[in-house]
């Protein structure tokens, strides 16, 4: 066994954390089978110092705690000195103090409710500034400031809730209430929370629900028969492959904030969809947060030819400010924050599925993880386009 | 219960995380720390969720500058200067945040005469500093009303028993009741366009 950080045998071994298993398995194997795409385009560029990327994959169990245990396998048994994953974040905060005590690099390429900076960790998804941001002001600007709340109990609804709290009330909006669900809820509890949407008539709800639980949240409100143009349900977690999974029409006309979109008609864009359908199959869906775990394989490996290493402190000290032309635009790790500069961009679902997007930005956005600067008024809400 | 414990009523009102969140964008905090590595975490965590940071090594014996919250690192070797800087920090002087390597009782000594309202422990990470922060701030924010309000009674406290000192006075000089003392001493401070209490120490200063 060598030691983490070089290579064995075989090549550079790197960990994948995703499971199969979770509540939000559909989109963790977009992010794994983009993971993995991204290491084959490595490895065909000639990997790194002349040996390829070895994908080593630790299949994780639901729970916090199964995530946990991985990532002490993939440090602890399989040396890896790079983990690409974990998705929700009770699992990232399960697998932080792991990668921490091991001085292993952790790729997080998921939205997440940002108040986090790990010295170990790259974060390659949305920070609050990127989307709720956006978000928000779509929503006021189109749809109203009344909006209800619905999530599930962990800590990204809390704290998403939190922050979006602040932008409809500083804003002069009104939050008319929060729900919360327990993980897994049934039809049943999503259309009592349709009987609250009937009373409260807000004007858009704001949903952190996530994963399979997105499916039955939006197969409800099609149930209960309103009008999305009239009142969407926006949220900033909401993919395609949670879309592909819904009966037809459930996602028509519903809201998302995300960096990336499969509609996004760029020619890098269109090479990576081209290259994951070549790969996954024709009617696989991509997601934002396969597209962050995408081009995060290529800015570490970047990073790594450059380093020459993929020991901890000479491969961080190559990723602050590494820049990569990714299918949203090009993007650069921000060396103070380990957060990454992105494109926020609003889409609308489709009758087919496909997330249409109806605001683009014109520029990456420096992320802004504590969410400094902010005062969040509605003059200062930045539009999509405008720098912070 | 002792018979002396004051009465036991609610604690203060709890407050709401957002608004303390935005106070630490600008935040000036005094780190009173070497620039070592450690030193350069601390600092960088601190700039990186808003704060605008001054570093000082060794302790300068007062800080000139005003600033919201202090770090220092409390080591044995600067004792001398620690305590001096300390002599010249009053009541109101921003929550003092202390950083220390280990806890034994000569440690333990210097954390109290630090007057540190919480500390943090060594090695230094990130993760932790935001809680104690805003932790620093609210104690030291109940720590002002409290003074404030203690101030308000003592300024009170001294209005009333100079009042009741002149009243007693009248009383035993003009043959007035109690009543008819106050409303006299009451008219006097709405004649002359000031306090009772100014009247009642003139009463007081007059008597022969």
């Amino acid at each position: 066994m060598t030691a983490p950080g070089n290579p064995g045998q075989d090549g550079w071994r790197v960990g994948l954390l995703f499971s199969r298993s979770s509540l939000t398995a559909a989109v963790e194997a977009t992010q794994e089978n983009a993971t993995r795409l991204a290491i084959s385009e490595v490895n065909a560029a000639g990997g790194i110092a002349g040996r390829p990327l070895v994908a080593v994959a630790a299949d994780a169990g639901p729970t916090p705690e199964d995530y946990r245990e991985a990532a002490v396998h993939l440090c602890d048994v399989e040396r890896v000195p790079v983990i690409f994953g974990t998705h929700m974040s009770s699992t990232r905060k399960a697998v932080l103090p792991v990668v921490e005590s091991r001085r292993v690099l952790l790729f997080y390429p998921t939205l997440y409710e940002g108040f986090e900076y790990s010295p170990y960790c790259i974060y390659t998804g949305a920070a609050p500034n990127q989307n709720s941001v956006p978000l928000a002001r779509h929503v006021l600007e189109h749809h109203g400031g009344r909006v209800l709340f619905v999530g599930g109990h962990y800590v990204y609804p809390y704290e998403s809730n939190r922050i979006m709290r602040e932008l409809f009330e500083q804003a002069g909006g009104t939050v008319l209430d929060e729900i919360y669900l327990p993980l897994q809820s049934s039809h049943e509890d999503f259309m009592a929370v349709m009987e609250r949407v009937r009373a409260l008539k807000p004007d858009a709800i704001y949903s952190t629900v996530v994963g399979s639980d997105t499916v039955r949240f939006y197969e409800a409100y099609q149930a209960a028969g309103f009008d999305p143009a009239r009142m969407p349900i926006v949220s900033l977690a909401t993919n395609e492959a949670d879309a592909a999974a819904m009966r037809p029409g459930a996602a028509e006309g519903h809201i998302t904030a995300a960096p990336w979109f499969a509609t996004l008609d760029t020619p890098a864009s269109r090479r990576f969809v081209q290259s994951f359908r070549d790969r996954f199959g024709p009617d696989a869906p991509i997601t934002a947060g396969a597209e962050a775990a995408y081009f995060q394989v290529h800015l570490f490996a970047e990073a790594a030819r450059r380093a020459g290493s993929l020991q901890a402190a000479p491969l961080l000290a190559a990723l602050a400010g590494q820049s990569f032309d990714a299918p949203q635009g090009r993007v650069t790790v921000d060396a103070d924050t380990h957060h990454t500069w992105l494109w926020p961009r609003i889409a609308r679902i489709a009758a087919n599925g496909c997330f249409e997007i109806i605001a683009d930005a014109a520029a990456a956005v420096r992320p802004s993880p504590y969410m400094i600067g902010h005062t969040l008024h509605p003059a200062e809400l930045p539009h999509a386009g405008e720098r912070p | 219960m002792p018979a002396n414990a004051p009465e036991v009523r609610p604690g203060p009102a709890l407050p709401a995380v957002g608004p303390l969140l935005h106070e630490l964008n600008g935040l000036r905090v005094a780190v009173l720390h070497p620039l070592d590595a450690e030193g350069r975490v601390l600092i960088s965590h601190l700039q990186r969720i808003g704060s605008v940071v001054s570093q000082h090594w060794p302790p300068p014996p007062l800080l000139e500058a005003e600033f919201d919250v202090v770090v220092l690192a409390i080591e044995l070797d600067q004792r001398q200067r620690m305590a001096q800087l300390v002599a010249s920090r009053n009541e109101l002087s921003p929550p003092l945040i202390g950083i220390v390597g280990y806890e034994n009782p000569s440690m333990l000594q210097l954390v109290l005469e630090s007057g540190a309202v919480s500390v943090i422990e060594r090695p230094l990470k990130p993760f932790g500093l935001l809680t104690q922060l805003l932790m620093a701030r609210t104690l030291w924010r109940q720590r002002a009303a409290a003074l404030a309000h203690i101030r308000k009674l003592e300024g009170r406290f001294a209005t009333v028993s100079k009042v009741t000192m002149a009243k007693t006075l009248m009383i035993a000089r003009e043959g007035l009741t109690e009543q008819e003392a106050h409303r006299k001493i009451q008219r006097m401070a709405m004649a002359g366009r000031t306090t009772v209490e100014e009247i009642a120490e003139s009463i007081i200063a007059t008597y022969p």
